[in-house]
């Protein structure tokens, strides 16, 4: 619970945002002032914090909106390199973990009878101080093990040296998706065990061997801003310039032009066909000429020809590839991924760096000598030898922090076994978890956004974690349990100069980090400036590296699977929402819709069409899938993005225990996998199993929020002509020809001059408008996230999504033209249309006439308005809007205490009844203009800016004053590629769309 | 229709029946038996289990209905619509009628207009049962506030609000200025506290000649202005649709299409509600199979617009090109709501066509079955249109279908209840069949002669 | 017989009429709650000459006029008036660490969004509102803030009369 003062001092002035049902005001309705008013807060403004996000070790920078003491909002920190202002769909969810109802109240103590009970933390900690002062004493060596999510800087520090004061060196940096592969390679080939920084924005050309880097890989959202700067530089007349090679139509799949769904294992072999053909053709750089003999006589036996059966991509389409690829120099080569670590991993890793030296990128778009904090993290070997002297009862204390191994790690390696041979188990964990339910002392950590903290991401970016809230329960910061322990533990005080880790990492950052960039300073002039920009960041060199001949090093006998000959292999894959499963209680994740497969709250496993049917398995068919290590059930997703011959399972859901959000929803494929390590590196083999699937004759309905064409097999015929067009172009045909090649054209309205009834509207001031470009979108969610934090939407659950009920004001619409896999093709183009559907704001909105009660209607700013407190609830507007981006509250919407301390003050509630949808943010507008007000000046162009907006990673939408005509938006509506929705319909949108551009012909013609 | 096809059979027989006999023959059903309770006991039930199936909807939101994202309108404002369009027939045959000289009217004209009213008042609960906050339902009415705020004089449901209110007002007045005279009589027939409330009610009626002539100019009159709601009332109704950009709603042809299906309905329903009452109060000999044959050729008449209506649908989806129209159209051949267009064709086209045969026409069993079934073809009709089209609009990725949930059901009984209740209290409390025009219709024979200068001395 | 039923009903109409003009024009009482702390703003704003914007500190960059903290009030009455009663039940809140639980005299319903800030730029002053405070010694609701109201001044003063200036 929260403490009660704090709690008076969090609501401040203003309570969180009621319900509209407060209508008439209660007579004893009080007014709660400070007891003693903070400087930095000012009831009714919001205060921002600079911080970091934590949700996976990408580390972006972070603001942290806060109003009366109170986290509302994430947003991405402008300043920092890491991001650059942009948010995930993970980080902007991550208030929703620092709210979340299940979090641990306080700290947990497993009684004799197995029983987790509360306890206080002094009883706790003093649990702890006792036993490792036993250890201490005893001065046994190794006797004390950590296992912790990536950490840097001060809290690295401090967590190495409290754990040498008790005699052991096992700092175990474990998370579930490692870069092994990639830094044994860059070992092999470049004596450099780092990952490399790779540049894409200067890329020309682009090859992904299975790198989701739009969703999970490495830094997505740094990435993602990278490849849009790359996309936005590539020529219109052969805009494709991205082809992506793997098993599964992924999110960063379904954005390239050309995908190569290739059989398991063949990915060495293709990029080694790639590499012979630029040396057949003679466009290899002059910088291999020395390596050129081993090269040569290392792919001698890859020529395209050979590889084709192997492959399955023609020899011309290889030929292209390697001439695109050595000709549109700098180009760059992406390796590795989660779904593509087979027994190859490490092969892979080198072919593909082989293939970037190939065609001069070293130096360019693939650099070195920029460390990143994943080279810190412990390989999958290192957490088997733990395991093992768990298992030899070596280990008497092991401290778990941010990491739930019994969750995401093989369940038949038997850590959780292991664990039951550990005397005390400690966990830092803020949620109950796989892991917890093992514990026997849980001391609950605060989020993030409650605690001070550092981290660095890579070299030359260390950035600043502050606490921007009071803490929402009775967690205490693990750097500040570790100093009070050690002020108790004889001996061991002495080695720790701070009692608490704020002074800790005060002293850290003056001696560690100004000292070395900004000794001049002191630390007074040093630490605002930190606190300001959210840390401390430059620039790093990268250093020039020279290939060794690794032709004896690379493996290259095709990749085997475990499991019968006639199953299928199993592909696993990181949950774009949930990560590795720690995201899975966050109810809006779970409610925005897989970017892919659009189901919501559910798990499943992906099977391809043909496969289904030669199985018998229909959609939703629950099955029994089955490895040599083990089974889930799960039910069918039957899915055509898929390489005939694999199924596709995501880590994350499938989570146990009492989630109020997540528990029972799928199942874990961790309990498929093989407990071996990949020999080379010491990662895990995510792909190494085959699997069987069997009927267990029931059914699971897996929910939709798109209807699909096959949702309505019957209409067909003329429907098809609908169905099979995109929304985004679904034109009358007299228009189609117009807008399906983006020609020019008046993009204000419609080609024809409107006749309408009624004058136009005036718009004196500004008229608020959008543009938001589908060749930019990549579909990753991150606004629909933004939406919701900002504008208090609710959630539903899975029920009334299947009913049609869900309450997202902004979905992201994906739009498959046709099945993209015919097993035939090897090169195929994926054809996916992300389209961020919300509300149009039309100036002939068929939404306003028809209310009778003038709840919604245009104002004198363009804005489609909605009046809350004036609906009635007659659905007619919903009824007569073409786009459907109306929502109804069909009941009163429920916020899990302490959810409700995340709502936004300055957007209603609403309530069960009336009508709702997007409204550019009209808040935001109101606050711009007032802050205009108050710096007596004119609103000015980027000065507003829409929750989505703002976090979109691909910068895809715009907002701004169609009125002005030099305003940023006014240029981009008049791009020749823009069009409105239904534009037939003249209902004159605000929103243009900027056509996507696809490649019109074949990849190998010339 | 015009009066001259009048059969000759059509006024009981002046040799056999006297004016006494009238008064008690028709006074008589105001003394119904067990039977009568047990119906009556019956309505309350249901009108009881409506109105808690609505307080739960209030309680807990429209999440206990059916309806979702894309399907806002269902089984309420279809039953909205069905009971507007049962109201229309009473004007038709009261007013129209009554100017074109149909002096068969006069044996259902009664029954008729009572229907009407209680109809609108069944169909006026709807819209406001259907709202989000329906206790904001006045916020609809233009009436000055505090606030300043005005209604919204382009949307449709507020000229609906006016159509209705209007249609309300004439049809009560018309209803109660055509009781008038019986009223007379049953304040000479009643004693004690009802006689008084008789006695208020008829406004001291007392038969002088003078009195008939305003009478009969007035009700000329009243019927004169009335017509034209009849026309009025289902046009506005079906401008909801008309004026929306729905796929399947927006088309020049509804307000004649839906005028036809409001008229056709409505006579079903007069059937359904004659046939069984002049059996249980012993009226055969003043309400005959000739003046049930005659509704039976409206209905067939009626019926064959409605056919030609659907026919023309179709026609402009084809003949647009438009593929969204015709998406829609297509879901209703042979899409998911298939089912329910065909049903509806069944029951509005294809039975109504056995009213051909004119042993059909004066065959009451057979009227009464196929009365039930119009009236069952024309909710459907109405739902096919409404929710049929709302499922399947230009957006393909939000398409949804919609079933009603047990609430809706609930309430569409407790709707049905309601006006059977208003109707059972019309026959035990008012004469069923105006007694001045029987007799009227007694002594003047032939067409010739014009029966409004006549006097009805009771 | 008639006649007796006339009267009656003309009877019934004359009360129900009396009836409603007795409930329109009586009078509604003042809306003046009692406070924890019988504060008086005629001896701080007139007697001593206090500035609003010194104990409402916030309403030139808030929404919120805000209310001052216990420690502002105690800035004065650590010297001021230290003997009064009322001072008493202040210090009490101050050392319980209570915030004092005042009673609001003003609300407005959630769904609108009213800023002081905005008012005060625009040269609204404060009695145009909460009315002559400066001489009330126990704070009373002048008007009931009703939209309408709102709108007469926003009217007048050419102000934004769109509904999203005010709810959002």
């Amino acid at each position: 619970m929260i403490k009660r003062r704090d709690f008076l001092k969090v609501m401040g002035v203003s309570g969180p945002a009621a319900l509209l049902e407060a209508c008439a005001p209660p007579q004893t309705e009080q007014l709660i002032p400070y007891l003693v008013s903070p400087d930095n807060i000012v009831p009714g403004v919001p205060a921002y914090y600079t911080t970091q996000c934590r949700e996976c070790p990408a580390g972006c920078g972070m603001l942290a909106k806060t109003r009366e003491g109170r986290v509302i909002k994430a947003e991405g920190n402008p300043n920092h390199p890491v991001g650059q202002g942009h948010l995930c769909i993970r980080g902007q969810a991550s208030v929703q973990s620092l709210y979340n109802p299940d979090r641990f109240r306080g700290p947990l103590l497993r009684d004799e009878g197995g029983q987790l009970r509360t306890t206080d933390w002094e009883q706790a900690e003093e649990l702890l101080t006792s036993r490792l002062g036993q250890i201490k004493a005893s001065g046994s060596e190794q006797r004390v093990a950590w296992m912790g999510r990536l950490l840097t800087g001060s809290m690295e520090q401090l967590t190495r040296q409290w754990l040498q004061s008790l005699g052991s060196e096992r700092l175990l940096f474990y998370e579930t998706f490692d870069y092994e592969p990639l830094r044994r390679a860059t070992q092999i080939a470049f004596d450099r065990s780092e990952l490399p920084s790779y540049h894409l924005q200067d890329a020309r050309f682009l090859i992904s061997f299975g790198a989701d880097f739009l969703e999970t890989w490495r830094s997505n959202v740094e990435l993602m801003g990278d490849f849009q700067r790359m996309r936005k530089a590539r020529s219109t007349e052969r805009p494709d310039n991205f082809v992506h090679i793997s098993q599964r139509l992924s999110l960063t799949a379904s954005n390239a032009d050309w995908w190569i769904p290739i059989t398991p294992g063949a990915e060495v072999q293709l990029a080694l066909a790639i590499i012979h053909s630029i040396l057949e053709q003679g466009l290899a750089v002059p910088e291999v000429d020395s390596d050129r003999g081993w090269i040569e006589s290392l792919v001698e036996p890859y020529s395209p020809e050979a590889t084709q059966n192997a492959t399955g991509v023609e020899v011309s389409s290889v030929q292209e590839l390697a001439r695109r690829f050595s000709q549109d120099s700098p180009s760059l080569a992406l390796g590795g991924g989660v779904s593509s670590t087979g027994e190859q991993a490490v092969s892979l890793e080198l072919a593909v760096l082989l293939l970037n030296a190939v065609a001069g990128n070293l130096g360019k778009t693939l650099t070195f000598g920029i460390p990143s904090a994943l080279d810190q993290l412990a390989t999958y070997q290192e957490v088997l030898d733990l395991i093992q002297d768990m298992n030899q009862e070596k280990i008497e204390v092991l401290f778990l922090h941010e990491a739930n191994p019994v969750f995401t790690l093989p369940q038949s390696c038997g850590f959780a076994e292991a664990l039951e041979k550990v005397p005390l188990v400690v966990s830092f964990s803020r949620l109950p978890d796989e892991t917890t339910a093992r514990a026997d002392l849980i001391l609950p950590d605060h989020h993030f956004l409650e605690s001070w903290g550092d981290f660095s991401p890579r070299a030359g970016v260390v950035s600043i974690q502050q606490p921007a809230m009071q803490p929402v329960f009775d967690s205490k910061a693990t750097g500040d349990v570790l100093l009070s322990t050690a002020q108790n533990i004889d001996g061991m005080a002495s080695e720790f100069e701070h009692s608490n880790y704020f002074d800790w990492l005060h002293a850290y950052w003056d001696s560690e980090i100004r000292t070395q960039v900004a000794a001049e300073q002191s630390w007074e002039e040093f630490w605002p400036d930190i606190l300001r920009q959210g840390g401390h960041f430059q620039e790093v060199e990268p250093v020039t590296v020279a290939l060794r001949n690794f032709s004896t090093q690379i493996r290259l006998q095709p990749e085997g699977l475990e499991g019968p000959e006639d199953g299928h292999a199993l592909l696993v894959y990181p949950s774009a929402a949930f990560f590795d499963g720690r995201n899975a209680n966050n109810s809006w994740l779970q409610e925005i819709p897989d970017p892919v497969t659009q189901l919501v709250w559910d798990g499943w496993v992906e099977v391809h069409p043909e496969s289904g049917r030669e199985m018998g398995l229909q959609e939703g068919d629950v099955v029994t899938v089955t490895s040599p290590y083990g089974s889930v059930t799960l039910p069918v997703h039957l899915f055509a993005g898929l390489k005939v011959g694999v199924v596709a399972m995501s880590l994350g859901q499938g989570r146990s225990g009492e989630l109020r959000y997540a528990s029972g929803r799928g199942d874990n494929p961790m309990r498929l996998l093989s407990p071996q390590a990949e020999p080379e590196s010491g990662s895990l083999l995510w792909r190494s199993v085959r699997v069987t699937l069997a009927k267990t004759g029931e059914r699971h309905q897996l929910v939709s929020l798109q209807a699909r064409p096959q949702d309505h097999p019957r209409d067909t015929l003329i429907a098809r002509e609908v169905q099979d067009t995109p929304f985004a172009e679904q034109i009358f045909p007299s228009q189609l020809s117009d807008s399906a090649s983006g020609e020019e054209h008046d993009t204000a309205s419609s080609h024809h001059e409107p006749i309408d009834f009624y004058p136009p509207h005036e718009h004196p001031d500004h008229q608020w408008g959008m543009a938001i470009d589908l060749d930019s979108c990549t579909g990753c969610n991150a606004c629909v996230a933004a939406c919701y934090a900002e504008n208090n939407v609710p959630i539903v659950g899975k029920e009334k999504c299947a009913q049609g009920r869900e309450m997202s004001w902004l979905r992201i619409e994906r739009h498959l033209h046709d099945p993209p896999v015919t097993q035939e093709s090897a090169l195929v183009q994926p054809q996916v249309t992300s389209v961020p559907a919300l509300c149009q704001h039309c100036h002939n909105a068929p939404c306003e006439p028809v209310c009778p009660v003038f709840a919604t209607y245009h104002n004198p700013e363009g804005l489609n308005a909605q009046v809350y407190a004036r609906c009635v609830g007659t659905r007619y507007c919903s009824n007569n809007c073409p786009y459907k981006v109306r929502r109804f509250n069909w009941s009163a919407s429920e916020f899990p205490e302490p959810l409700e301390l995340q709502l936004n003050p300055d957007v209603t509630v609403r309530t069960s009844g009336v009508m709702e949808k997007c409204t550019f943010c009209v808040q935001r507008i109101q606050a711009g203009k007032n802050r205009a007000g108050r710096e007596e000046r004119q609103l000015v162009d980027g000065d507003i800016t829409p929750a989505c907006a703002q976090t979109c990673p691909a910068e895809a939408i715009l907002f701004g004053d169609l009125a002005d005509p030099d305003s940023r938006l006014s240029q981009r509506v008049a791009d020749p590629r823009g069009y409105h929705l239904l534009e037939g319909l003249n209902t004159r949108p605000a929103i243009t769309y900027l056509k996507k551009l696809v490649p019109e012909k074949p990849f190998d013609e010339e | 229709m015009s009066s001259t096809d009048r059969p000759h059979n059509l006024s009981p027989d002046p040799t056999t029946t006297r004016f006494g006999r009238v008064n008690r023959d028709i006074l008589g059903t105001l003394h119904p038996g067990r039977l009568y309770f047990a119906a009556l006991a019956l309505c309350l039930l249901g009108i009881g289990w409506g109105v808690w199936s609505w307080v739960q909807q209030v309680n807990n939101g429209l999440a206990v209905t059916g309806l979702h994202n894309p399907v806002m309108w269902g089984a309420y404002i279809t039953t909205f619509v069905f009971w507007v369009g049962i109201a229309h027939s009473g004007t038709l045959i009261s007013a129209v009628l009554f100017l074109f000289r149909a002096r068969w009217r006069t044996a259902i004209s009664r029954a008729a207009e009572a229907m009407t009213v209680f109809a609108v008042m069944t169909a006026g609960l709807f819209p406001i049962i259907h709202l989000g906050r329906p206790w904001l339902f006045y916020w609809l009415l233009p009436y000055p506030n505090q606030r300043g705020l005005w209604v919204n004089f382009r949307s449709p449901l507020l000229w609906d609000v006016f159509a209705i209110g209007t249609y309300f007002t004439v049809s009560v007045l018309f209803f109660y200025l055509g009781l008038v005279p019986d009223l007379a009589i049953l304040r000479d027939n009643s004693t004690g506290w009802k006689r008084r409330i008789f006695s208020i009610a008829s406004l001291g009626w007392s038969g002088s000649t003078r009195e008939w002539k305003h009478f009969n100019s007035s009700y000329l009159l009243m019927a004169a202005l009335a017509t034209p709601l009849v026309i009025s009332v289902h046009s506005v109704v079906s401008w909801d649709f008309a004026v929306a950009i729905v796929p399947g709603w927006h088309s020049t042809l509804f307000a004649p299409y839906f005028v036809a299906g409001a008229i056709f309905s409505g006579l079903a329903m007069v059937l359904t509600l004659i046939i069984p009452a002049r059996k249980i109060l012993h009226l055969e000999e003043y309400v005959t199979p000739s003046h049930l044959e005659n509704v039976a050729k409206l209905i067939l008449f009626t019926s064959l617009i409605v056919s030609y209506s659907y026919v023309i649908e179709f026609f402009f989806a084809w003949y647009s090109q438009n593929p969204f129209e015709q998406t829609v159209f297509m879901s209703r051949l042979v899409g998911d709501y298939a089912p329910l267009f065909w049903l509806m064709v069944v029951c509005n086209c294809l039975t109504p066509m056995l009213f051909f045969i004119p042993s059909a026409r004066r065959n009451t069993a057979l009227l009464f079955v196929v009365s039930l079934l119009i009236n069952v073809g024309m909710w459907t009709e109405r739902f096919v249109i409404i929710a049929g089209s709302l499922a399947r609009q230009y957006n393909t990725t939000t398409w949804g279908d919609y079933g009603p949930s047990w609430v809706e059901w609930s309430i569409l009984l407790g709707s049905l209840c309601w006006f059977l209740f208003w109707f059972l209290l019309f026959i035990r409390h008012l004469p069923g069949l105006p007694i001045a025009e029987v007799k009227e219709a007694m002594i003047h024979g032939s067409p010739a002669r014009n029966s409004l200068s006549a006097e009805g001395q009771p | 017989m008639g006649k007796y039923v006339w009267t009656a009903a003309a009877g019934v109409l004359l009360l129900s009429l009396l009836a409603g003009a007795v409930w329109l024009v009586q009078a509604e009482e003042p809306y003046a709650p009692d406070q924890p702390i019988a504060f008086d703003h005629k001896v701080h704003v007139t007697d001593y000459n206090i500035q609003c914007f010194y104990c409402h500190s916030y309403v030139d960059r808030s929404p919120f006029a805000g209310v001052p903290s216990v420690e502002r009030c105690m800035g004065c009455h650590l010297i001021v008036a230290r003997d009064s009663p009322e001072i008493e039940k202040l210090r009490n809140y101050q050392q319980s660490g209570e915030p004092v639980p005042w009673i609001k005299v003003y609300a407005l319903p959630r769904f609108v969004h009213f800023n002081h800030e905005a008012h005060l730029r625009a040269e609204v002053q404060c009695q145009s509102c909460h009315g002559a405070v400066e001489s009330m010694s126990k704070v009373t609701r002048v008007n009931d803030l009703q939209m309408g109201w709102c709108l007469d001044c926003h009217r007048s003063e050419e102000a934004s009369v769109d509904c999203l200036t005010c709810h959002y």
